[in-house]
């Protein structure tokens, strides 16, 4: 029998067709297809290609959680959710060993440093922006980081404006304050304030941040606490059940606000919508059964992978919405919040040529 | 436009294209086939399709087959434009879902290829433009490198390491990432 024919060599055009194609979830597949010969490493480190490799997806995939610990952590602590089990982020240059991730939004992490002190880190190109001391003083607090760009995708964000909203209530007062510092401005503004009944312990667990609207668990997740950005004011939500574990807020497909509990081994899908009779309420969209995860303690949540991760005594495993898939992700630890890190990783973000935050700017 | 003529059988064979091959083979197709291809739509629209249109880069063999897809694709198109008018809503569902599963099938089907084939179909779908087809034949091509080595892929499409071992070396350490 003849050998079967060779394939006829592609045009750059064609490569082209075909590495757009290349799903973006497992990034180290573009990676390696850039080093079959000359001319597909030609189209897969071209940044116009890459752009448009972006754009095609669309949505940036999920590579992994950043989280926390009870205790103050000397490096990032990651979990990579991909195939391969490095960790693709670049470390700041200067690094101060103080790595206390407060969230992960748009491609950026949030940095705890000191008392009042902020900083974001991009671990894609590795750089740091330290941010000046917030000039108010929270007794209980909680902080998001935001890209800044109204109507974004985020799928090319990364070197763009972002904006970091810190609400939390004062020392002594009952005022709930929010404070939101513009990295084009390079400072914060004036801190906004409404009373509220009552001083709010803020939750540890990752806010929610729908549109312009940010949730925050109060009060050991007894209560939600929304503060909008745009009107400056903020309100109380109630929950839509009791769960003695920490629920979780999130931000459901629909993009109506999302909440999730667990009760013994099954976790409890909310959203919040208008009924058939105009009341905005919570309404339950699925319950599902964790055969495999029981006693979940901590979880977090990744919007647009529709992923969830999960702490249990025997470790970490993220739990897919979809397919009801459970994978085991970590090993036992004493996790305390949980913050997804979505953004591409095309081969100029991998190889770091990218310009920095601080050349764009 | 040519068809001005008002008989059936003018208007019929004035809706028919030639396409001749690379090897000089002469296929006869509707326009409705035809213009799947932007390249020939674009063609027809310059009204230069007169005594043929010759496509020096494809050969017979995939020509033959790139026209069984759009001759499948283009009866799909028009059997779903037709049936918005004549049948009800659940009907008309009912008969779309029977198309597109009768496409699918069709599809995967027009892929058991051999990879010279699947990489002459790809050309052959850049340059006629036909979106459907290029879509389906790269995709097919973008799953099928994924978890593989840059040494596995070239195995699979033949195709030759042109870099310098420095250069591969270079890179390899700067996306170690990925190799690990």
């Amino acid at each position: 029998m003849a050998p079967p024919r060779a394939p006829p060599e592609l045009i750059a055009d064609a490569v082209a067709q075909i590495l757009l194609r290349i799903p973006p979830d497992e990034p180290a597949d573009l990676l390696r297809a850039s080093l079959v010969c000359k001319p597909w490493l030609r189209v897969a480190s071209d940044p116009a290609f890459l752009r448009r490799y972006r754009a095609f997806h669309r949505v940036a995939p999920l590579l992994g959680f950043f989280y926390s610990v009870g205790c103050q952590s000397y490096s990032p602590l990651f979990i990579p959710t991909t195939a391969a089990r490095a960790r693709p982020l670049r470390l700041p240059a200067h690094d101060d060993h103080n790595w206390l991730v407060h969230d992960c939004r748009h491609g950026r992490v949030l940095l705890w440093k000191t008392h009042r002190k902020f900083a974001v880190w991009d671990p894609i190109t590795g750089y740091l922006e330290e941010l000046p001391k917030l000039e108010i003083f929270y007794s209980s607090f909680k902080a998001v980081v935001l890209c800044a760009v109204a109507g974004c995708d985020h799928c090319d964000c990364y070197s763009g404006p972002f904006l970091v909203v810190c609400v939390g209530n004062g020392h002594a007062d009952s005022a709930a304050r929010a404070c939101v510092y513009s990295s084009e401005a390079s400072a914060w503004g004036t801190p906004n304030s409404t009373y509220l009944d009552g001083g709010y312990m803020y939750d540890i667990t990752r806010p929610a941040v729908i549109g312009d609207e940010i949730y925050c668990l109060v009060d050991l997740g007894a209560r939600i606490l929304k503060y909008d950005l745009v009107k400056h004011c903020f309100s109380l939500i109630s929950l839509p059940a009791e769960y003695k574990k920490r629920p979780l807020l999130l931000q459901n497909e629909d993009g109506s606000l999302g909440f999730a509990g667990v009760t013994g081994s099954r976790l409890h899908l909310w959203s919040r919508m208008v009924n058939s009779e105009g009341v905005t309420g919570w309404v339950p969209q699925r319950v599902v059964k964790l055969k495999i995860l029981p006693k979940a303690t901590e979880f977090g949540f990744a919007e647009g992978a529709g992923v969830f991760i999960m702490s249990t005594k025997a470790g970490a495993f993220t739990f897919d919405l979809k397919s009801e898939r459970v994978r085991e992700v970590g090993g036992p630890r004493d996790y305390s919040t949980f913050f997804p890190f979505i953004s591409f990783f095309t081969p100029d973000y991998a190889c770091g040529k990218l310009p920095l935050l601080a050349e764009t700017n | 436009m040519a068809s001005a003529g008002s008989g059936d059988e003018k208007a019929a064979a004035a809706a028919m294209i030639t396409l001749i091959s690379s090897d000089n083979e002469k296929f006869e197709v509707t326009e409705a086939t035809a213009t799947l291809s932007q390249t020939i739509r674009h063609m027809i629209e310059d009204g230069c399709t007169d005594g043929g249109v010759p496509l020096p880069n494809v050969t017979s063999k995939i020509l033959a087959r790139v026209i069984e897809y759009c001759k499948k694709h283009a009866t799909a198109a028009a059997g779903e434009e037709g049936s918005s008018s004549s049948f009800s809503d659940a009907a008309f569902l009912e008969v779309d879902r029977a198309f597109l599963e009768e496409l699918e099938e069709f599809d995967d089907a027009f892929l058991e290829v051999d990879r010279a084939t699947l990489f002459d179909l790809i050309l052959a779908a850049n340059y006629l433009d036909i979106k459907g087809l290029l879509n389906l034949t790269c995709q097919k091509v973008a799953d099928s490198v994924k978890g593989k080595t840059p040494e596995q892929i070239r195995e699979m499409y033949n195709i030759v390491n042109d870099l310098t071992p420095e250069e591969e070396a270079e890179i390899r350490r700067e996306t170690q990432w990925a190799f690990e």
